[in-house]
């Protein structure tokens, strides 16, 4: 069933733009994915919903995944009626539904009602305080204020002493932390992030860099080759070790054995940019870089 | 035709026993699990996992992850980790509530397991020993069918209940309607599924297998209570103890400069 990709399927549905199953196909692979691709979304959301309702047993459980993804599209299209007509519309099926009541407090979020919206998520943290979704809510409402960064971060490690195996909390942790400059911290987080999914170029690429950024070089060095080893393609790992190479042969108290090295690296990183940049027409810019690097 | 073997001559079942029996069975089978299902949608109850649970059940994962993948980390960093890890688990195993004593741990007494335990009979047990019953008393005595593939001779006695008059003569194949019920049983699991949906309350298998855990958890001393985390703590802080500090990158720029030969620096 995952044979088919999202291009695929658009490309077909280019060729016909009223398949309604088409159309159903690829909502459901937006659900699956996690994609988000809002406009479409709200676009057509209607028509699916409408060949859903009826049928011989009644609307099918499929029904309620789509209104519930036209909800999510409708809020990230700033579409508050719309959002606020598939809202009512679930109220009125799942009465006392929790995943409800956090979408009503996601809507008035969108609306800007943050207080609002805190309560709403309180009163469901106060009926099932291991409610993860919610606990992530009010730290997302935090987020979105932009002078409550610093207690979102705090927010976040509250969060994270309850659920300290969850890996999209350290990543958005991590990524706080970059924003506001606090690479020590980030680096703690992405190296959650590596014992998670030690094979993940991108967890090693951002970790070089943050690590090449608090000036270990070493280290960063290290884990842009790795990310080379992971990613043979990767520029950026290419540059870091050059870089990374070059501080360390900047640095004082390096003998001649580890000058060899650092220089060897720093070639190796050179030819594999070259050979990178080759036949594509970026060559000049690259070359010009390569002249400094190597100066 | 001349087989030289023991030609048993087929029986000419009445195809009144196809109608009133056979397919009968199997609906009701069918429809049974339907009911049975709906109804433990009702009973399901909706307790929400404590917090405190949740903490204890991620540092392990977490722990694990360290032990599995800490050699993808900084030396320095995955001590570190490491060092934490274990204090920490140190004083949840010193600070757990001491070994409660064989009788109160025995998870018939406890009164939350208990309503769970009884809901899983009801629902499955009862209606299967219900149905069993009403098998062997209105269908038994008579051949049911011939199963289309073939069967070793142990398999006489239980298949061919209630007639054993005839099973001296009688090819293992043919079989009562008790073996027929039991057929169904499980071969309705595929249909249930997919009528139903995956985890459906009237999957036969999964039952089993939660009252083989049940009876392991009762043998292993205390079901999920604090005996058995203590344990678990333990056996993690031994293997996070065992931990290797090798760092996996230690030779990586020079695997990937200089090819497989690693220079063996120390």
């Amino acid at each position: 069933m995952e044979a088919e990709s999202l291009e695929g399927l658009f490309k077909r549905l280019n060729d016909s733009p009223d398949d309604v199953a088409l159309l159903r196909e690829i909502f459901r692979v937006l659900r699956m994915t996690s994609t988000r691709y809002s406009e479409f979304v709200v676009k057509n959301g209607q028509t699916i919903i409408n060949s859903l309702s009826g049928g011989w047993f009644g609307p099918s459980e499929e029904l309620w995944s789509v209104i519930e993804q036209v909800f999510l599209a409708a809020l990230d299209t700033n579409q508050i009626e719309v959002a606020s007509k598939q809202l009512s519309l679930m109220r009125k099926q799942f009465p006392t539904s929790s995943k409800v009541d956090r979408l009503t407090g996601m809507l008035k979020e969108a609306e800007g009602n943050y207080d609002a919206a805190e309560d709403t998520y309180n009163l469901i943290l106060a009926r099932d305080e291991s409610d993860s979704l919610t606990r992530k809510r009010l730290i997302c409402l935090l987020k979105a204020q932009k002078k409550k960064r610093p207690q979102a971060i705090e927010k976040m490690n509250d969060y994270l002493k309850d659920f300290q195996a969850d890996v999209t909390a350290w990543k958005e942790l991590g990524d706080m932390y970059l924003d506001e400059q606090q690479y020590r911290f980030a680096g703690f987080c992405y190296e959650e992030l590596i014992a998670a999914e030690p094979l993940n170029f991108h967890y090693t690429l951002r970790y070089a860099e943050i690590m090449f950024t608090l000036g270990e070089f070493n280290i960063a060095r290290k884990y842009f080759a790795y990310t080379l080893e992971l990613n043979p393609p990767n520029v950026r790992a290419m540059y870091g070790m050059a870089l990374a190479s070059k501080a360390l042969n900047a640095q004082k108290g390096v003998t001649a054995n580890d000058k060899k090295e650092n220089d060897d690296i720093l070639n190796f990183s050179i030819t594999q940019i070259k050979s990178r940049y080759n036949n594509t027409p970026f060559k000049q810019t690259s070359d010009a870089v390569i002249t400094q690097l190597e100066s | 035709r001349s087989k030289k073997k023991n030609v048993m001559h087929d029986l000419i079942l009445d195809p009144q026993i196809r109608n009133w029996v056979l397919v009968p069975i199997v609906l009701i089978l069918f429809l049974i699990a339907i009911l049975r299902h709906n109804i433990s949608l009702f009973l399901r109850s909706e307790r929400p996992t404590p917090l405190s649970a949740i903490r204890d059940r991620q540092l392990l994962i977490r722990s694990t992850r360290l032990r599995t993948n800490g050699s993808y980390l900084p030396p320095s960093s995955a001590s570190s980790r490491q060092a934490h890890y274990l204090s920490t688990l140190t004083e949840l195993i010193e600070t757990a509530p001491p070994a409660p004593d064989a009788l109160s741990a025995n998870p018939m007494m406890d009164p939350s397991n208990m309503i769970e335990m009884m809901k899983g009979n009801v629902t499955m047990v009862v209606p299967q020993l219900l149905m069993m019953a009403w098998i062997s008393y209105f269908f038994s005595g008579f051949i049911l069918v011939k199963l289309p593939f073939p069967l070793s001779l142990q398999f006489r006695g239980m298949l061919q209940r209630g007639v054993e008059a005839l099973s001296g003569s009688l090819d293992v194949t043919y079989v009562s309607t008790l073996s027929w019920y039991f057929l169904t049983l499980f071969g309705l699991q595929g249909i249930n599924s997919l009528v139903l949906g995956e985890g459906n309350g009237a999957d036969e298998t999964r039952l089993m297998q939660q009252q083989m855990n049940m009876q392991m958890g009762m043998m292993g001393g205390g079901m999920g209570g604090a005996q058995d985390m203590k344990k678990v703590w333990s056996v993690e802080k031994e293997n996070l103890e065992l931990m290797a500090g090798k760092w996996a990158l230690r030779d990586v720029e020079r695997r990937l400069v200089y090819g497989k030969k690693v220079k063996k620096n120390k």
